[in-house]
């Protein structure tokens, strides 16, 4: 399988445009320099509760004028991850081009409504009582800071590695530089990490066409699961991630992007998928800071969060047909796409052909 | 805050008592009306966690959910349960920073009021154990 095009939207505040306006903006370009595809396979997150709508697919494909098999997926903020997956398999079994299209908004209300809106990928018998996205992140930061014996400065350089990257992106969200010590001094979402070990909230969309027809960059997928139930798993290692990774053949990328929604995310991918070894994450990173998120990853690129998926295999189509920020030009990449810190894992392995 | 009759009262079980519903061919607790285990096909046990156990993570949620102004800032504990089974759970009584591999007790406390029905959520928490 191959994938024949890619485009993003810049990631941000689109406060003058909805998901579907977004949505139609990326996949455009990519109808245009592809050709028609057979289905559509759409994925979104938080537009549906900030927006209030649940039939994007649908729209979308009416926008396009476009009258084929039309699906939305969805896998909590590893959507973006699934729906690539999904089209590629739609293509192995027989469809010559799928498009697939990421798009979201966090942003149409205050971020305390976003923050409750982002509650909705955990368990209801673990959210109720007010534990947030970040929260979760910071359980799993704590037993990892004290399993391994890492420090808070040590996990900062993971937003300054992030914030670096991000400068030479022109997509990115929050293109300027950071130092350890803005890192320790930004306010705290979720002790122990702060806002700039968060994601920021997003809106954007991104488009890529899977293709069956000889293209220069080839696509292969795996994924896996794991209990979605946070008290259930180990919160310093997602099983799904190394799973999936046994299932691709174990490969050893150039380049990575990983689904780094807050800092210890990031570091726990690396582990997982065996780039490093387990509490050495952020040694990987210092080792090779551009080969990690050369985007800028969702720290710094952004994470419109069911479109986040969509904009790394886009990054990965760059980063071989042109080069991508200060990575520059690569022939392998893998992208590491997550839901709720690995309850589901979605990679795609692109490749120079 | 919207707080719906039926999904308070069907999540008393777990949410007042703990009580889960327990596979006894694979072991895993359903944390909610699930009767029939659906990988092993048995009829599942309603069965209470234990009320103590170890503090093995916590966080302090200062950027709160829309409906929890309120109560900021929140702390959340991951929590070993003495029956071996973990939990995460708002804690309650933090006077000073909780220290990995304390004591923690259950103890049952209001979650919220709802304004315009008066329907008052209760659950479990932890609290450091004396
Ligand atoms: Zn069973």
């Amino acid at each position: 399988m191959y994938v024949c095009g890619a485009h993003v939207t810049k990631v941000g505040r689109h406060y003058e445009k909805s998901v579907s306006a977004l949505a139609a903006e990326a996949a455009a370009p990519v109808v245009n320099a592809c050709g028609e595809p057979d289905a559509l396979v759409v994925s979104t997150y938080l537009s549906r509760f900030q927006d209030s709508f649940g039939n994007l697919g649908s729209l979308l494909a009416e926008y396009l004028d476009f009258k084929g098999e039309v699906y939305e997926v969805s896998s909590g903020d590893g959507s973006g991850g699934a729906a690539v997956s999904l089209a590629v398999r739609l293509v192995k079994a027989g469809f010559k081009r799928v498009l697939v299209v990421g798009a979201d908004k966090s942003n149409d209300f205050q971020s305390k409504r976003a923050v409750k809106d982002l509650q909705t990928l955990i368990s209801p018998y673990e959210s109720f009582y007010g534990l947030t996205y970040a929260g979760a992140h910071a359980l799993a930061a704590r037993l990892y800071m004290s399993k391994y014996g890492v420090s808070r400065e040590e996990l900062a350089q993971w937003a300054v590695v992030m914030h670096e990257n991000a400068t030479a992106v022109s997509h990115a969200q929050l293109p300027f530089p950071v130092s350890v010590d803005k890192v320790l001094k930004s306010h705290s979402v979720a002790q122990p990490l702060t806002l700039l070990d968060s994601h920021p909230f997003s809106d954007g969309a991104a488009a890529v066409m899977i293709t069956s027809e000889s293209s220069p960059v080839s696509i292969e997928v795996a994924s896996a699961s794991a209990p979605l139930t946070l008290a259930e798993r180990d919160l310093t290692f997602m099983e799904s991630a190394k799973m999936a990774m046994e299932k691709l053949g174990n490969p050893y990328p150039e380049a990575v992007e990983v689904h780094d929604a807050f800092s210890i995310a990031g570091v726990i991918a690396l582990e997982s998928l065996g780039l490093a070894a387990r509490g050495k994450g952020l040694d990987y990173l210092i080792h090779s800071p551009r080969r990690v998120n050369p985007s800028g990853g969702l720290k710094a690129r952004g994470h419109p969060i069911g479109a986040t998926g969509v904009y790394q295999v886009a990054e990965a189509y760059f980063a071989i047909t042109d080069g991508l920020g200060k990575l520059g030009k690569v022939s392998s990449f893998l992208v590491h796409s997550s839901n709720l810190l690995g309850a589901n894992t979605y990679l795609s392995f692109l490749r120079e052909v | 805050m919207e707080v719906s009759p039926s999904v308070v009262w069907r999540n008393k079980p777990y949410r007042y008592r703990l009580e889960v519903r327990r596979c006894p061919k694979c072991g895993r607790a359903f944390r909610e009306e699930v009767e029939v285990c659906p990988k092993c096909n048995e009829r599942t046990e309603r069965v209470r966690m234990a009320g103590r156990g170890k503090l093995l993570s916590w966080a302090k949620v200062c950027q709160v959910p829309e409906g929890f102004e309120d109560f900021s800032p929140l702390y959340f504990g991951l929590v070993e349960l003495e029956d071996g089974s973990r939990i995460i759970a708002r804690l309650t009584d933090v006077l000073e920073e909780p220290k990995i591999g304390m004591e923690m007790e259950a103890v049952l406390r209001k979650v919220r009021a709802d304004g315009s029905t008066g329907l008052i959520e209760y659950a479990i928490f932890f609290r450091p154990a004396f």
